[in-house]
């Protein structure tokens, strides 16, 4: 058994790392009006998971009894058979797995360049022309390699990576083996994202990774593994407009509360990320001409000194508060920059960030907001009762959380804020329908470390644990 | 499943105390034992009709309608007739017309017509420009050989949206 946890939490660190390199690769390639060589994903995928390593941790505690183990085994196995068939039978059946990412997969597959109307020419109809293209450039990588059934494999596949994730990583984290089979039980079979509905893992839709991302971020914490949080960084950037948000939070999280190697993970990731997509989000919204305008070694310079600037302060001010206070200016100001861009209203992130300015009048739809969260916190067929479980582990065990454990739990509530946020600065005119269709799948995102957080706050004193640093 | 499966290891009463400050606190762990054996109940109890039933039931569904039947032939969404004639009149290297309402059923029109593209009329000058040097789509409409648009309604909530063609 401890063989099996090592294992998985090699397989699902060298699948991250992996990505992360494939997407930086990648996007830099198409950046550069480049063609993705179909060999490029499995090659860096392998190298990747061909440099993992045992690093000599192993799981303490009692492992899980057996019929708890068989039995979880047996479900996961039957939800992973029905997912397999619902991504594998047919194409994507949900909304925006339809209209957005298995359309620019097929796009993708065709031609895996930027150079073609459908990404040049504004008048040919592209939904969500720009979004980042990490999650169709996989699928279609692997499509072009086996097929389109097995571009779509990729959604299952994720779903394996996130069930390894959650156990793998609470177990080295040294819970008991009931929490750590419990908790991959938990995020296997949540609800939304195994029924057939939109969100869902065979829906095509990219929340499921997002998902995997930000669980290994948490797990990251729990590791001290600078690597692993700068690759989650990474992969975020690169696979949804809100993952540029997240990939901050975790590092603004890391920054507040982690060691000084999550920290320069989060930061620098965050930064190579961002200067490599932020060119590439230009050149989608507004054509090459106004790419060209934007060099990305300008970008890219900034956000080094960004990031070199992070690390000296990390290293300079080790009071919490006075880190707090600090990010609070640098959030500001980051805000600040945000609503002075050019190009109002283009782009999905710029469209919210554009109506911070109307922060104080949006802050009116609080209270329906507050029902609308309530709603969903009770929404047994969506999460079943994670969030009372959530809300009842962290009311009795906030405070026997090590420093790690404190680490995921802020990230949780600054992914609850941000969806919080993101709700009240939504451009739609229509804010009880925005709601109702959005807030559920943005929740979602954050079930991951939402399980992982409540495993570490039922974490029996008596066996509690700190794993040696890598 | 009891609490003692979640915490198989926590001390008994006997037991030596943990660190001060750390005691166990049996109310809020009982319960969460207990949330978390009815959040697996509900879990597990999904599976047989939500996680298998209705996934097979839709992939069925989308089998014999096919996906243009599946996604364009609803209460909210009138536009299978279109997209089929596109389908079968339009060469797989053509461009296709588009005027009317961007958001709703003209979403799902690119993947269903794929590699033809959708293309805005508006960014068209006349007849003269061919956008993308590709050949418009075109087809008997109206008894006659035209250039094909296709005409979207605008989104009304809770009303049918049509997607019609048109001849230029």
């Amino acid at each position: 058994m401890n063989d099996l946890t090592s294992l998985a939490w090699r397989l699902v660190r060298g699948t991250l790392l992996g990505l992360a390199a494939f997407a930086l690769v990648a996007h830099g390639v198409l950046l550069c009006g480049g063609s993705v060589w179909a060999g490029l994903l499995p090659v860096v995928l392998l190298g990747a998971l061909a440099a993992q390593r045992d690093d000599g941790v192993r799981p303490v505690g009692p492992p899980a009894p057996l019929p708890l183990r068989a039995g979880a085994l047996v479900l996961l196995a039957v939800v992973f058979a029905a997912l397999c068939y619902g991504a594998l039978a047919t194409p994507a059946r949900h909304w925006d797995g339809v209209v957005s990412w298995e359309m620019k997969a097929m796009v993708l597959a065709a031609a895996p360049t930027l150079d073609q109307p459908f990404f040049t020419d504004h008048a040919v109809y592209a939904q969500s022309r720009e979004y980042p293209l990490l999650q169709p450039l996989v699928q279609a990588s692997v499509q072009r390699l086996a097929g389109a059934a097995a571009g779509r494999a990729l959604f299952p596949a994720l779903w394996l990576v996130l069930v390894a994730l959650a156990g793998s990583a609470l177990r080295r984290a040294g819970l008991p083996g009931t929490h750590a089979w419990l908790a991959a039980l938990g995020i296997g079979t949540m609800p939304m994202l195994v029924s057939p509905t939109s969100g869902a893992v065979d829906s095509g839709y990219a929340e499921l990774a997002i998902l995997t991302t930000l669980t290994a971020a948490a797990a990251a914490f729990l590791a001290k593994d600078g690597w692993l949080l700068g690759a989650c960084c990474v992969v975020a950037v690169f696979l949804k407009p809100e993952g540029t948000v997240y990939a901050g939070a975790i590092a603004a999280c890391a920054w507040l509360l982690g060691p000084r190697r999550l920290a320069t993970g989060a930061v620098l990731g965050t930064a190579v990320a961002l200067a490599v997509w932020l060119p590439l989000l230009d050149f989608l919204r507004y054509g090459p001409l106004h790419a060209a305008e934007a060099p990305w070694a300008t970008r890219l310079a900034v956000f080094a000194g960004g990031a070199i600037l992070a690390g000296a302060l990390h290293e300079r001010v080790p009071r919490i508060g006075a880190r707090a206070a600090l990010l609070a200016v640098a959030g500001a100001t980051a805000a600040a920059a945000w609503c002075l861009l050019p190009g109002e209203g283009a782009g999905a992130l710029s469209a919210y960030a554009h109506n911070l300015a109307d922060l104080p009048q949006r802050a009116a739809r609080t209270p329906e907001l507050l029902v609308a969260g309530g709603e969903q916190a009770i929404a047994v067929r969506r999460f079943g009762l994670l969030f009372p479980l959530v809300a009842c582990a962290l009311w009795g065990g906030w405070r026997d959380l090590d420093d790690a454990g404190r680490a995921v739990a802020v990230l949780l509530a600054f992914g609850w804020t941000i969806v919080a946020v993101s709700m009240l600065l939504a451009p739609e005119t229509d804010f009880a329908h925005h709601v109702r269709s959005s807030l559920h799948r943005l929740l979602l995102q954050w079930t991951g470390v939402a399980v992982v957080c409540a495993a570490l706050c039922l974490r029996p004193q008596a066996s509690a644990a700190r794993i040696p640093s890598p | 499943m009891s609490e003692r499966l979640l915490h198989p290891e926590m001390p008994t009463p006997a037991a030596p105390s943990t660190a001060p400050g750390t005691e166990v606190r049996p109310a809020w762990r009982r319960l969460a034992a207990a949330l978390v054996v009815v959040h697996f109940a509900i879990a597990a109890a999904r599976v047989p009709a939500d996680v298998i039933g209705k996934r097979c039931e839709r992939v069925a569904d989308f089998r014999a309608r096919g996906p243009i039947r599946f996604h364009l032939d609803n209460e909210f969404m009138a536009g299978a007739d279109a997209v089929e004639w596109l389908v079968r009149h339009a060469s797989l290297d053509s461009v296709v017309l588009h005027r009317g309402a961007t958001s709703g059923a003209s979403e799902l029109v690119p993947p269903l017509i794929w590699p033809r593209l959708l293309y805005d009329e508006s960014w068209v000058s006349g007849d003269e420009r061919i956008p993308l040097r590709r050949p418009l789509a075109r087809g008997p409409i109206d008894g006659r050989d035209a250039i094909a648009v296709l005409e979207c309604d605008p989104e009304r909530r809770g009303g049918t949206q049509a997607l019609r063609i048109v001849g230029r």
